[in-house]
C-alpha cells in the first residue's frame, strides 16, 4: 500500500481514510505521485526545448538588436557632430577667403583709382602746359602782327607827311630814326 | 469536492481524475504556449508572445532578485513551466464541467464518473500533484547545492554544531511538505467551498448560488494566482539558499 515510503503523509492519509471510510479521503498517496513527477518532467522537457529556448533566444536577439541600434544611433550622432564641425570649419574658411578677396579687391580698386587720378592730373597738367604754350605763341603772333601793321601804318603816315611837307631825300635820317623809334616801342 | 476515482495499476492505484485533469492542463498549456511561440519575432511581438515574454521576464526578475543570476539562469525554463502549470491547474478547477454530458454514458475506464460533477477539478487539489512538484523542488535544492558547493554542501547540516543535525533534517523535510500542503490546502479548500455553495438550499428555485459563486470564483482566481507565485518564489528562495556562497 505504501510503495514510496512517505511515512508522514501516508499516516495522515490512512488515518483520514479510516475515519472517512475510503472514497472521500483527499490526502491519499499512491502511484499518482510518481506519475505526476513524470508528467511534469515531460511537460518541462517539451516546453523548455520547443518553447522557452526559442522564446528566450528571441528575447536575447531583441535585446541585442536594441543594443546595436543604440550603438548605431550613438555612432551616427558622433558622425553627424563630426560633419557639423567639418562644415563649420569649411564655412569659416570660406568666410575668411571671401574676406580676403574683398580686401584685395578694395585695395586694387583704390590703387586703380589713385592711378587714374594721377593720370588725369598729369593729363590736365599737360593740357595746361599746351594751352599756355598756345597762348604764348598767339601772343607772340599778335605782337608781330601789330608790329607789322604799326610799321605799315607808320610808313603810310610818314609818306603822307613827307609828301606834304618834306623832301624825302633831305629827311632820310629823320625817317629812319622815326621808324626805329616805332619799332622799339612796345605795343 | 471530488470523489476519488482510482484506476488499478499493477499492485497499486492511481487517481484517475487527477491524471486526466493533469493531462488536460498539460494539453491546454502546450496549446497556449505553442500558439504564443508559433510566430516568434524579435521585432514587434504578437499578443500571446507578449504574454509569454512577460511571464519569462517576471520569473527572470524573481530569480535575479533572489540569487546570482548566472546560477539561476539554467533553471528559468523549469520555473516558468512550474508557475504556468500551477496557475493553469488552479484555474481549471473553477471552470464549470461542460464536458459532463458527453461522457455521461461512457463506462470505459470509469470516464463517466471521472468527468462527472459540477466543475472540473484542479490537479493541484490532489496531494500527489503538489507533493510531486515539491519533491522536484527539494531534489533541485539538494542537487544544485551539491553541484555548486560539492560535498561542502552537506556541511551546512551540522552548522553551527553537529547537535543541530536533527533540526536541519527536519528543515529539509519540512520545506517540501509545507510547499505541498500549502498549495494543496488552498486549492482543495477552494473546491470544497465551490461544492458547498452549489449545495446551498434553493439553488434550483431561487438561484441561491448566484451571488456567492462569482464572489468566491473571483477570490479563487486571486488565490490560484498567489499560490502559483508563492510556490515558485519559495522554490527560487530554497535554491538560492542552497547555492549561495555564505562562507
Amino acid at each position: 500500500m505504501n510503495p514510496f515510503g512517505i511515512g508522514f503523509a501516508y499516516t495522515i492519509a490512512s488515518a483520514a481514510a479510516s475515519e472517512g471510510g475510503g472514497g472521500g479521503n483527499p490526502v491519499a498517496i499512491d502511484y499518482t505521485y510518481p506519475s505526476q513527477i513524470l508528467s511534469f518532467l515531460i511537460l518541462v522537457f517539451i516546453l523548455a526545448k520547443f518553447a522557452w529556448k526559442p522564446l528566450m533566444e528571441m528575447m536575447e536577439k531583441r535585446r541585442q538588436n536594441i543594443e546595436d541600434n543604440l550603438a548605431n544611433a550613438e555612432n551616427e550622432r558622433k558622425e553627424a557632430e563630426r560633419i557639423r564641425q567639418e562644415y563649420q570649419a569649411e564655412m569659416l574658411k570660406a568666410r575668411q577667403q571671401a574676406q580676403g578677396i574683398i580686401e584685395k579687391a578694395t585695395k586694387n580698386s583704390e590703387e586703380r583709382a589713385s592711378e587714374i587720378l594721377a593720370e588725369a592730373r598729369k593729363e590736365t597738367e599737360k593740357m595746361k602746359q599746351a594751352a599756355l604754350a598756345d597762348i604764348e605763341r598767339e601772343r607772340d603772333k599778335a605782337i608781330a602782327d601789330v608790329r607789322a601793321q604799326v610799321v605799315d601804318m607808320s610808313i603810310a603816315v610818314a609818306e603822307k607827311i613827307i609828301q606834304q611837307k618834306l623832301d624825302i631825300k633831305g629827311q632820310e635820317a629823320l625817317i629812319e630814326q622815326f621808324i626805329q623809334e616805332v619799332g622799339d616801342r612796345p605795343c | 469536492m471530488h470523489e476519488i476515482i482510482t484506476w488499478q495499476v499493477g499492485n497499486g492505484t492511481v487517481h484517475a481524475k487527477t491524471l486526466i485533469m493533469t493531462w488536460t492542463v498539460m494539453a491546454l498549456l502546450l496549446i497556449f504556449v505553442f500558439l504564443g511561440v508559433r510566430n516568434l519575432t524579435s521585432g514587434k511581438p504578437g499578443k500571446l508572445q507578449n504574454i509569454l515574454e512577460w511571464v519569462v521576464d517576471f520569473v527572470r526578475k524573481l530569480v535575479s532578485d533572489n540569487m546570482d543570476y548566472k546560477k539561476g539562469a539554467p533553471l528559468l525554463s523549469y520555473l516558468v513551466t512550474l508557475i504556468m502549470f500551477i496557475f493553469f491547474s488552479n484555474m481549471i478547477g473553477l471552470i464549470p464541467n461542460f464536458v459532463a454530458p458527453l461522457f455521461k454514458h461512457v463506462e470505459a475506464a470509469k470516464l463517466n464518473a471521472i468527468l462527472g460533477g459540477a466543475t472540473l477539478m484542479s490537479p493541484t487539489a490532489d496531494i500527489n500533484t503538489t507533493l510531486a512538484l515539491a519533491t522536484l523542488t527539494i531534489i533541485l535544492v539538494i542537487g544544485l547545492g551539491v553541484k555548486h558547493k560539492g560535498a561542502h554542501y552537506f556541511h551546512h547540516f551540522i552548522e553551527p554544531h553537529p547537535v543541530f543535525l536533527p533540526i536541519h533534517l527536519i528543515d529539509i523535510l519540512a520545506k517540501p511538505m509545507t510547499l505541498a500542503f500549502r498549495l494543496f490546502g488552498n486549492i482543495y479548500a477552494g473546491e470544497v467551498l465551490i461544492a458547498v455553495i452549489l449545495l446551498l438550499p434553493g439553488l434550483a428555485v431561487f438561484g441561491g448560488g448566484i451571488i456567492p459563486m462569482p464572489v468566491w470564483l473571483g477570490f479563487s482566481i486571486f488565490i490560484g494566482a498567489i499560490q502559483s507565485f508563492v510556490f515558485t518564489v519559495l522554490t527560487i528562495a530554497y535554491i538560492a539558499q542552497a547555492v549561495a556562497q555564505d562562507h
